[in-house]
């Protein structure tokens, strides 16, 4: 296909654009200039230092579910709106070009031929839609190549997951598959909002985290292990033979739990954390086998209370694929006493910030354990119902 | 009617090459053959080649991404992902091939790197391009800061990886969760379209400012009150009658020591340490002099396998300032909600 370029919209001078394409950096004025994108609103914004953009957000567009966002403009002598249309990221972000090919085509035809590849989401958004039956075209013509779109409005956005064991050694815990499975179970709440606000998930397969959940994710889960890092001495000693260096993983061992006498590695079970940093370092260290998730709420960055990191509750779930029934118990209680108790457009973060941590888990019908804290509560303001004044503390 | 929707997501299989396919779960290790190419290594014995672009920041053509999908066609037997920080990543590349292809695509104009211990892709939200609320234009920054720190990105020849992430207001969760965050900053009070406000559902309006500083006017307006604004900008999200920014005064923050990972110290978000620098498009010279001169001092000062973050943890956030030159002011202390947690309540200073 010949590379698109509108002469009208891109004819008049763009000397700040212009700018923008020079430099060894890929440059997203360039790939702009090679579309139909309206450039004149993007050179009136840096002109004017101001955005050229006016309201919008998820639209709802009859006949299809959420994934649709609509954007006015405040020059309508330029351009009169311009939609978009949010695509769910594939498992793992692999792509193939045969279908990626479509995908473009669908882009090309409908939208002016920009992309965002990926949203922040990790979702692909096809933009520059003008019409509500172009949004509903793109979704049919996206469906029957087995895509579907999604992730925008006041409910379960696109569920991100790293690239887990397809291509990683790390990962504890199969990302990909559970996406998958995740999408195709909760496809009615990703597509329909039924929400307080948005809830974004994301998952990560090993406690590296990757994938942002627990900082980034309204509901995040990352595989953990529970036993030790598996050491092979053996492997050990021939990587350090081959030149690594095993004293500067013994020091930056943020827990001091490396025991090392020159034959042998040791870790002491009992200053392990689990973090992973000599698992990264050494590939004569593997994670354990006592496998499974740990599933946070509450990271955030907008709202309230401001930006939030994740709290973990529930601290170990195991993975049963092909169901996955703990997880989904445990992801099912966490909407439920959001939906119950959010209030409008407050994120799941605000929301346990307003009920407190820890009515928060007694809702989510989780046994309090050490993993729930970094350290107990300083204050003895707790409250006290009947029934523990009648018989000791719960 | 035909049924909308309610698919999914495309089979992991699908979209995975055999080589990937055949390892699913097995891999062994990993070597970084050179900036940007990682040799996969499955207990097998098999190998995978990957070799990883920058991305040009939030948008891209469709006529670029044909020629990436033909390059993937030559090279990686139609196979490729995006990575979380949005670089594309031929999978399954014939390692006799890497240097032709390593050729072709930096003539399209992509460097090839940002593995290890070198700066990652740089990742933005579109801002000016497709936004109501930027205060600032986080794609722009994005390049500026690219074109300066390219060489880093290149080479592995930082203490240890540095992500950069720019989001243009209050709400991009991206940018407080990188070694080095620019976040957008309104400085105006919004703006209340008198004749348009009725479309907007009063109580909602009133009910989504986060510090309560809208109030009702009347039946049908509201008002704002200044001393209560955090400028977050929900209101402009929420309504369209009520506008935030200003040309003048909008800017960007600049934020570090964010980090997701569980090693060292652990999760934590950013810390905003320069409060306010203005917008001077095209080229955000203050960005970038900012930019580089925490990477400057964080490079000089670093230990091997030293994040950001930990280097701060190490050495303390007093001397942070002190080596990187920044003035400390008071919007440096926290007094929102709960920040109070962040005074000093010990004498361990670093004079």
């Amino acid at each position: 296909m010949e590379p698109i370029l509108n002469k009208e919209t891109n004819a008049e001078t763009t000397p700040m654009t212009d700018e923008l394409c020079k430099g060894p950096w890929p440059s997203h004025a360039k790939e702009l200039k090679r579309t139909r994108f309206p450039i004149m609103m993007y050179e009136e914004a840096m002109k004017e230092r101001y955005t050229q953009w006016g309201h919008g957000g998820m639209s709802s567009v009859p006949g299809l579910g959420s994934g649709a966002i609509a954007r006015k403009s405040r020059r309508p002598d330029i351009i009169s709106h311009s939609h978009l249309i949010r695509v769910l990221g594939a498992p793992g972000n692999f792509y193939k070009t045969s279908t990626f090919r479509k995908i473009l085509e669908i882009a090309d035809k409908y939208g002016d031929g920009s992309l965002h590849v990926l949203t922040t989401n990790y979702n692909i958004e096809i933009c520059g839609l003008m019409t509500n039956e172009d949004m509903k075209a793109v979704t049919l013509e996206l469906n029957a190549i087995g895509y579907d779109v999604g992730s925008a409005g006041d409910a379960i956005r696109n569920i991100a997951d790293c690239m887990g064991p397809s291509l990683c050694e790390y990962a504890v815990m199969d990302t990909p598959r559970l996406k998958y499975f995740m999408t195709k179970h909760y496809i009615d709440d990703i597509q329909y909002p039924r929400f307080p606000f948005k809830i974004k998930t994301k998952m990560s397969g090993c406690p590296n985290d990757c994938g942002k959940a627990l900082l980034h994710g309204d509901i995040g889960i990352i595989g953990v292990f529970r036993d030790l890092p598996k050491v092979n001495n053996e492997r050990l000693l021939e990587w350090i033979k081959l030149g690594g260096d095993i004293q500067r993983v013994l020091d930056r061992c943020p827990t001091d739990a490396m025991v090392w006498d020159g034959k042998g590695l040791e870790i002491d079970p009992d200053r392990c954390v689990r973090c992973m940093y000599c698992i990264n370092r050494i590939p004569a260290i593997k994670p354990g086998d006592d496998r499974g998730v740990a599933i946070t709420a509450g990271g955030k960055m907008k709202g309230k209370y401001g930006p939030m990191k994740g709290k973990v509750v529930f601290p170990f779930v195991k993975v049963t694929p092909p169901d996955y029934n703990e997880l989904v118990e445990a992801y099912n209680r966490i909407l439920q006493v959001y939906d119950e108790n959010g209030r409008k457009k407050e994120r799941i973060g605000d929301m346990i910030q307003r009920l407190g941590f820890d009515k928060f888990l007694e809702l989510c019908g989780v046994e309090p354990m050490p993993m729930h804290f970094s350290s107990p509560r300083r204050n003895t303001f707790y409250h006290w119902s009947e029934e523990e004044l009648a018989g000791g503390v719960r | 009617m035909t049924q909308i929707g309610g698919i999914g997501v495309p089979p992991v299989e699908e979209n995975i090459p055999q080589v990937v396919l055949r390892n699913y779960g097995k891999w062994d290790t990993h070597e970084i053959v050179r900036p940007g190419v990682i040799k996969r290594i499955a207990q097998s014995g098999e190998v995978c080649y990957t070799v990883r672009i920058a991305m040009p920041p939030s948008r891209i053509s469709v006529a670029t991404m044909l020629e990436l999908c033909d390059l993937a066609d030559k090279y990686s037997g139609g196979y490729f992902r995006i990575t979380l920080r949005n670089s594309f990543e031929f999978v399954d590349v014939d390692p006799q091939r890497i240097d032709d292809l390593i050729k072709e695509v930096e003539a399209l104009g992509f460097p090839v790197g940002g593995t290890r211990n070198s700066m990652h892709n740089i990742m933005a939200c579109p801002a000016w391009i497709h936004c109501n609320l930027p205060a600032t234009d986080s794609p722009g920054i994005a390049k500026a800061i690219g074109d300066a720190l390219i060489e880093e990105f290149k080479n592995h020849r930082l203490p240890s990886w540095l992500k950069i992430n720019i989001g243009a207001c209050a709400n991009i969760e991206e940018a407080l969760m990188a070694d080095i965050g620019i976040i957008g900053v309104h400085r105006d009070i919004p703006v209340v379209i008198e004749d348009k406000i009725k479309i907007c559902e009063q109580p909602t309006v009133i009910r989504i400012c986060p510090t309560g500083a809208i109030r009702a006017k009347g039946r049908e307006s509201v008002e704002i009150i200044a001393e209560k604004c955090i400028h977050c900008g929900a209101c402009t999200m929420h309504c369209e009658a009520i506008l935030t920014g200003d040309p003048k005064l909008d800017g960007f923050a600049v934020a570090v020591g964010g980090k997701a990972s569980n090693t060292g110290s652990g999760p934590d978000l950013g810390r905003v340490v320069i409060p306010y620098l203005p917008n001077n498009p095209p080229r955000w010279p203050e960005a970038v002099e900012a930019v580089i001169k925490i990477v400057d001092a964080w490079r000089k000062d670093a230990e091997p396998d030293e994040r950001m973050r930990e280097w701060i943890n190490r050495i303390g956030w007093d001397r942070f300032f002190k080596k990187t030159g920044i003035k400390v002011s008071f919007k440096d202390i926290d007094g929102y909600y709960y920040g109070n947690e962040f005074a000093r309540s010990d004498l361990r200073f670093g004079w």
